[in-house]
């Protein structure tokens, strides 16, 4: 007993040492500055090829290699002297997830002995080459929702072994299986679905590993590569005992609801194990309807800590952001928590990256994918918005270091509440808009943008930001420079869903079929050189050649072009 | 010469017994007519030195394809040694470190013992005598040597296995060292045991970020290039101290496993995961062969099949299977087994079948033109005459016949069904489990054989396609010159 | 069918006829092979909309997408209207870009009919020449060297090929460009811009023509020997005509009709060529559309790009057969007799 608490501790050391660690590392040295931007042109070439991606950094044809995932990459890149490399904790988990409606993962004790066969270590070592943080909460390092005072389940397989003899799974010598007690049967196969080795390698070989140390303390379980989207398919009708995938996750920890809450557990709901604990259920609906943010802090704590203890994922690891510069070149990029320093939701890049040789001039920005559509409205992948980022702004902006709100395109706001029906509540979030800010037209920002963008989102019923309007119940706009956003619910989070990437009304008032508007290929009606594309972002889209490259210069009507309170 | 095939089956009558030693002289004439065919034979002798090779793939090498990190990532092949860029090196190094190899060179209150266990075979065993409560504490050190003649290596690791039997309030440490031949130590490994503890394995792995935090080193530094930064004789020290003033504490210890992956290893290297090239490459014969063989063979018995049905009937079903024939043909082959192979799944079988099911038009068209000129043939008249079935006839009469001509499509087909294959496998389509040369290419491709440089990933598995492709042309063209006179005399 | 004439004691069709023939045929396999798209992709594995969702997104919102994505109809009101919107190029939305897949292919389509051209045309002119000169020379050293050179670039895969040309003048004597159809951004002027594009061309283009002339050449070679046998050919060398004249006035002109018949033959092999050049030298064409659709399941890409190429396919086809009928009325043959 005490040899287990003394590894548990050395383990959550080892990880506290390791986050706090990489923490200070940043805190100490940001410095940024909230006007920008100091070059005058962004040229991003689209290279595909991971190899023709690493030469065009080596040559020096982009200044930055964001988002290394690859070992050989890094491994590469880390031995070249003009290389920086930037490392930040990211939003991501990967898990192995159990379906607990179905005997015997229905049992805690073989999802214990599972979670404890599990060696991440030997997994960041050996698939990633030590690139990968270990997790095992429900909410990463990065987020400040972070619990780690949670149960842990080292790698032990002798404590697994000992669990399982002790819930009364005896093994029997000759098949090396293990007889269910209920039954008097052995137990059955169970599988583990997971991606194939050509989509994602390092998940089936991960598959094959787990597997194969749950075989050796007598648990038959059995790697299954499978097609991705069948494999989606397969866990949306419940039809599988565990699957690995990763999330990428987002700042908030609402996300725990959708993924845990009972009332998720449809077909292909997000409660995918199927957890159903009225504990957790209570914790949860705190936290997503939480007043304020103490509340919901207390109730992902107490989410997070029934989660470690249920067990319907076995959380793996966490993905920190590499990026790589050209330090010989540029200087000014930013690190940012849960973003990297090279993701667009990281501004702070964007507005302060400038050349060695003096401000101004052209910067060269590796695009690893086909920007694609451009329309901010429909844009699912994040190369979309590396481009897009770049030119829409939001309400608030996330300071890097502690990911706290920063007023943006708001000056500030308030949150309170009203009567969307006698009795009820609800929350009202009001914008108070910052004076002076145009779009990249020249045409002022105001209220009636916003009440226009939120109201078009809800009129054409927009997917990507459904879980953002579907609240909202009107919009009112008391002056130019207010307005006030009513929900039909009350949550502490809605001041995040009252934000949108704002679209200018006097261009898309005029869209009809927004799904197949590409603004970017439409002439801005009256401004020459412009297009459709425009937000009230740093940088303007000036030419998008599909295939070769996006070239984006500099908003001389911006904002934030000079320091400013 | 040639006329013995042209020959085969013609008299009716004494069809049984003719055909077979009409086979048999036809294939004895084919083959003086062959063997006389320069090209043919060079082809020939290149055929079979694949098939030995494809044979004998476990005798050449001592690897399996999919056998990972048997050196570091991207290692060079040994003979790049003698390259600039490699000078100095280091190879593979692995110590298994068992009883009796240890020196146990300081030792306080300690002594080095043996044991057999059932399970873990022979143990080294440290023996710590109880210390009375402010004494310093028993302690040992082993040590092996290790000279360490080379550059660098990118990683190391080990792997240690222990087990400790003590009174309950002994506090036992174990702790494991590098030190260089300047001295300095740098111990990458600790871990403390609080009374007993059954069999545990350290794993030390010097890309772990603890290891880098002991040695005070970034999360993007190489703890390798820092400890064996010098050549000379290096120590790997293992510490065990306890204190117990109960009784004797017994650390056991089955065997330290040390390990440097190398960054030069094999005929041609490693790939991305530290798997041997050249294990691929001879693997990879393997499996070219069988899918050229099997879809080979397939194609050419759809088509046979066919054009024999087609031929021999003619009238309606004729016209039907020709009409197949063309819109096979005018099918873009390679976009729809793209297509196909992203359906059916990524497995060898499905490749095979998909091959075979884009390549039977040729063979169908010929054996159909030959059959049509077969069945005007008195012998098959006679038959029909006599009775005879169609089946019968087509099986028995027909196939005979066209059967030299069958063999000569099948050599032709073969390098067909391999570079598809291979284009299927290099676009990334192809089975992710098996080595085939494609992938080989497709590996170099996306996982770094071009920054590195590394020809020998690339030219190997490309330049054995180009020679079995070209093997089976040169085959395939002396067949045919020795079954196709006219071809013949315009060469 | 209008049968009008008869040859060496065979039928044979009227041209009109023939190509009347020869474009049902083509129209036919057009139709089998869009059915045959339509059934392959529905029979897809996977729900298509589990693709394109973003893993953030609720049921509702998933629901949102199927609808605009016309998944959930009937399949044969699916079928209907999808080739009700082959026939108007309506090739729908791509599920990845949310872009019509139409506009990503006109963007590609003139890059690949560049690269394919000028691979087409080098390759033609230099296989033709070689071919003259190593009849020309019969017997000679230079001559063993063309036919084994021929044979060998033959049995080397393109792909390995142009792989090594990749890793040659890529990285290891880095002059010229490793993806991409011109410079990011391209520089300033016309002739310039024209260079800037000949020098991105050079590689994909040239690796196919180094590939492709062998078999050319070859052809090319056997033609002539055959047509330096014929009896006019004895004749007019009989008659003291110079060897230049003999050969290209006599020979080259006689073998010219098979080897543009050829030249239309070649054309699908070049159309499906493209998918592989495409994809090593990141050139942006439909070829690597359709590889790059295939990777990431995305449906309606798939099938528009794959929906080109056969049309390509089909018409060069027809062309050829088009240009056989022509040259050579023999092959008018009516009936299946030949």
């Amino acid at each position: 007993m005490q040899l287990k608490r003394w590894i548990v501790l050395a383990v959550l050391a080892a990880a506290l040492v390791l986050t706090t660690g990489i923490q200070a590392a940043q805190q100490t040295n940001v410095r940024y500055d909230k006007w920008g931007p100091k070059v005058d042109e962004i040229i991003m070439p689209i290279i595909k090829e991971p190899e023709a991606q690493r030469i065009a950094f080596e040559r020096g044809e982009t200044v930055v290699l964001p988002g290394l995932t690859r070992p050989e990459d890094i491994d590469r890149i880390k031995r070249n002297p003009n290389a920086d490399i930037t490392m930040n904790l990211g939003f991501h988990m990967f898990y192995l997830a159990f379906n607990m409606r179905r005997a015997p993962l229905s049992d805690l004790v073989i999802r214990q002995a599972i979670a404890h066969v599990v060696n991440r270590d030997q997994i960041i070592n050996q698939l990633f080459q030590g690139y990968m943080l270990p997790l095992e909460s429900f909410v990463p390092q990065s987020s400040p929702f972070y619990n780690p005072n949670v149960d842990s389940y080292p790698y032990n397989p002798t404590r697994a072994r000992e669990i399982l003899d002790k819930a009364g799974y005896k093994l029997d010598p000759k098949s090396g299986v293990r007889i269910d007690p209920k039954t008097g049967n052995p137990l059955r196969k169970m599988y583990i679905l997971t991606p194939t080795y050509e989509v994602a390698p390092t998940s089936a070989e991960l598959g094959r590993m787990i597997a194969e140390a749950a075989r050796a303390i007598g648990l038959p379980v059995e790697a299954q590569p499978m097609d991705f989207p069948t494999m989606l398919e397969k866990i949306d009708i419940f039809e599988f005992d565990m699957y690995l995938l990763a999330w990428g996750l987002e700042r908030n920890p609402t996300f725990l609801y959708d993924f845990f809450h009972s009332s998720n557990d449809v077909k292909a709901g997000y409660n995918t194990p199927g957890i159903r604990n009225a504990e957790l259920d209570r914790a949860l609906e705190e936290l997503y309807y939480a007043p304020d943010r103490a509340t919901a802090q207390r109730a992902a704590n107490k989410a997070q800590e029934i989660l470690s203890r249920e067990i319907p994922y076995v959380v793996l690891y966490s993905r920190p952001y590499i990026d790589a510069w050209r330090k010989d070149m540029v200087t000014g990029y930013i690190p940012m928590l849960g973003y990297g320093a090279a993701n667009y939701q990281n501004q702070w890049t964007t507005l302060n990256i400038r050349r060695r040789a003096g401000e101004g001039g052209t910067i060269r920005w590796l695009l690893p994918e086909e920007p694609k559509n451009l329309n901010v409205v429909t844009a699912s992948s994040a190369y979309e918005f590396e481009v897009l980022g770049r030119i829409y702004e939001g309400m608030y902006a996330i300071d890097p270091v502690t990911m706290q709100d920063i007023p943006w395109l708001a000056e500030s706001w308030d949150v309170g509440t009203w009567e969307p029906a006698p009795g009820k509540k609800g929350t009202v979030v009001t914008w108070h808009i910052r004076k002076g800010v145009k779009w990249q037209d020249g045409m002022p920002f105001t209220s009636a943008d916003v009440k226009f963008t939120i109201e078009f989102m809800k009129k054409n019923e927009v997917p990507l930001y459904q879980s953002r309007w579907k609240d909202i119940v009107k919009v009112e706009t008391p002056d130019q420079y207010t307005a006030k956003v009513y929900f039909g619910t009350q949550s502490y989070w809605h001041l995040y869903n009252a934000d949108f990437p704002w679209l200018p009304k006097h261009i898309w008032e005029d869209v009809k079929d927004y799904t197949n508007f590409q603004p970017w290929l439409e002439p801005h009606p009256t401004v020459k050189g412009l297009t459709k594309a425009i937000g009230t972002g740093p940088f303007i889209l000036k030419e998008y050649k599909p295939g070769e490259y996006v070239r984006l210069v500099k908003n001389p009507n911006y904002w934030a072009l000079k320091p400013w309170k | 010469m040639n006329q013995s095939i042209t020959q085969l089956g013609t008299p009716p009558a004494r069809r049984a017994t003719r055909t077979r030693t009409g086979l048999l002289s036809g294939l004895v004439a084919f083959w003086a007519q062959f063997r006389r065919r320069p090209y043919g034979m060079v082809g020939l002798i290149i055929l079979i030195l694949y098939a030995i090779m494809a044979l004998a793939a476990p005798w050449l090498t001592p690897y399996k394809p999919d056998e990972m990190y048997l050196a570091d990532r991207l290692a060079a092949p040994v003979w790049a040694r003698y390259l600039p860029r490699f000078k100095g090196a280091p190879p593979t190094l692995r110590y298994t470190i068992g009883p009796g190899q240890w020196d146990l060179t300081r030792h306080e209150n300690a002594s080095l013992t043996r044991a057999t266990d059932q399970e873990r075979g022979e143990l080294t065993v440290v023996q710590l005598s109880p210390v009375l409560p402010g004494e310093a504490p028993a302690t040992a050190e082993l040590s092996f040597p290790v000279h360490y003649p080379h550059n660098p290596p990118n990683t190391f690791d080990a792997k240690i296995t222990y087990a400790v039997e003590a009174p309950v309030d002994a506090q036992t440490t174990l702790s494991y060292s590098i030190i260089d031949p300047q001295g300095t130590e740098y111990t990458v490994w600790d871990t403390t045991v609080y009374g007993s503890s059954d069999w545990n394995t350290a794993t030390i792995d010097s890309r772990d970020f603890q290891v880098k935090m002991k040695l005070g080193l970034s999360f993007f530094d190489d703890p390798a290039t820092t400890v064996f930064a010098t050549k000379g004789d290096y120590r790997l020290v293992l510490r065990v101290s306890s204190t117990a003033a109960s009784g004797p504490v017994r650390v056991r210890l089955a065997g330290l496993q040390a390990n440097i992956l190398g960054l030069l290893h094999g005929l041609l290297g490693t790939d991305h995961v530290g798997s041997d090239l050249w294990t691929q490459l001879v693997y990879g014969a393997r499996i070219s062969l069988i899918i050229g063989i099997l879809a080979a063979i397939a194609a050419v018995a759809i088509g046979t099949v066919i054009g024999l049905i087609s031929g021999y009937l003619g009238g309606k079903i004729d016209e039907f299977f020709m009409r197949v024939a063309d819109v096979f043909l005018s099918v873009p082959t390679l976009p729809i087994l793209i297509i196909l192979s992203a359906f059916l799944g990524k497995h060898i079988g499905n490749i095979v079948l998909l091959v075979a099911a884009f390549s039977w038009m040729t063979t169908a068209r010929v054996v159909r033109s030959q059959t049509l000129s077969l069945k005007q043939r008195a012998f098959v008249e006679a038959a029909r005459a006599a009775g005879a079935g169609n089946t019968y006839i087509m099986l028995t009469h027909l196939l005979p016949n066209v059967f030299p001509l069958v063999v000569a499509n099948t050599v032709l087909m073969m390098p067909v069904a391999i570079l598809y294959e291979a284009a299927l496998s290099f676009l990334g389509l192809g089975d992710p489990r098996i080595p085939t040369w494609g992938r080989m290419l497709q590996n170099a491709r996306a996982f770094g054989a071009f920054t590195e440089l590394a020809w020998w990933w690339l030219v190997p598995p490309g330049l054995a396609i180009t020679l079995l492709t070209l093997s089976f042309t040169l085959i395939g063209n002396a067949v045919n010159e020795v079954l196709n006179p006219r071809y013949r005399e315009r060469t | 069918m209008g049968i009008t004439a008869l040859q060496n004691g065979v039928k044979v069709l009227g041209f009109r006829a023939y190509l009347f023939r020869r474009a049902v045929s083509a129209l036919l396999v057009l139709f089998v092979i869009i059915s045959f798209n339509f059934a392959v992709f529905r029979l897809m594995p996977g729900d298509p909309s589990s693709l394109i969702i973003d893993p953030r997104f609720t049921p509702e919102a998933i629901a949102l997408l199927r609808q605009q994505f016309g998944l959930d109809d009937p399949p044969f009101v699916q079928y209907v209207k999808y080739i009700k919107n082959l026939v108007t190029f309506d090739l729908g939305q791509s599920f990845t870009s949310r872009r019509p897949v139409i506009d990503e292919l006109k963007e590609r389509l003139p890059n690949t009919i560049t690269l394919f051209l000028t691979s087409f045309t080098f390759t033609a002119l230099l296989g033709i020449a070689v071919g003259v000169f190593a009849a020309a020379r019969r017997g000679s050293f230079a001559e063993t060297l063309v036919t084994g050179a021929g044979l060998f670039t033959y049995a080397v895969p393109t792909f390995f090929f142009q792989l090594l040309l990749l890793l040659l003048f890529g990285y290891y004597v880095p002059i010229f460009p490793i993806h991409g159809t011109i410079s990011a951004p391209p520089p300033e002027g016309t002739w310039a811009q024209l260079l800037d594009r000949l020098h991105h061309l050079v590689l994909p283009a040239g690796s196919n023509v180094i590939i492709g002339f062998g078999s050319w050449a070859l052809y090319t070679r056997n033609a002539m020997l055959e047509a330096l046998s014929q009896d006019y050919i004895i004749t007019a060398r009989a008659k003291g005509l110079s060897e230049r004249a003999v050969l290209y006035h006599h020979a080259l002109r006689s073998v010219l009709p098979p080897i543009v018949t050829l030249v239309f033959l070649s054309l699908p092999g070049l159309v499906t060529g493209a998918v592989i050049t495409e994809t090593i030298f990141s050139w942006h064409g439909v070829g690597r559309y359709l590889v790059d659709a295939v990777l990431q399941q995305d449906y309606p890409a798939a099938q528009g790009a794959f929906y080109l190429i056969a049309i390509a396919v089909i018409v060069s086809n027809f062309l050829a057969d088009l240009v056989y009928g022509l040259v050579d009325p023999r092959i008018r043959v009516a009936g299946e007799n030949a």
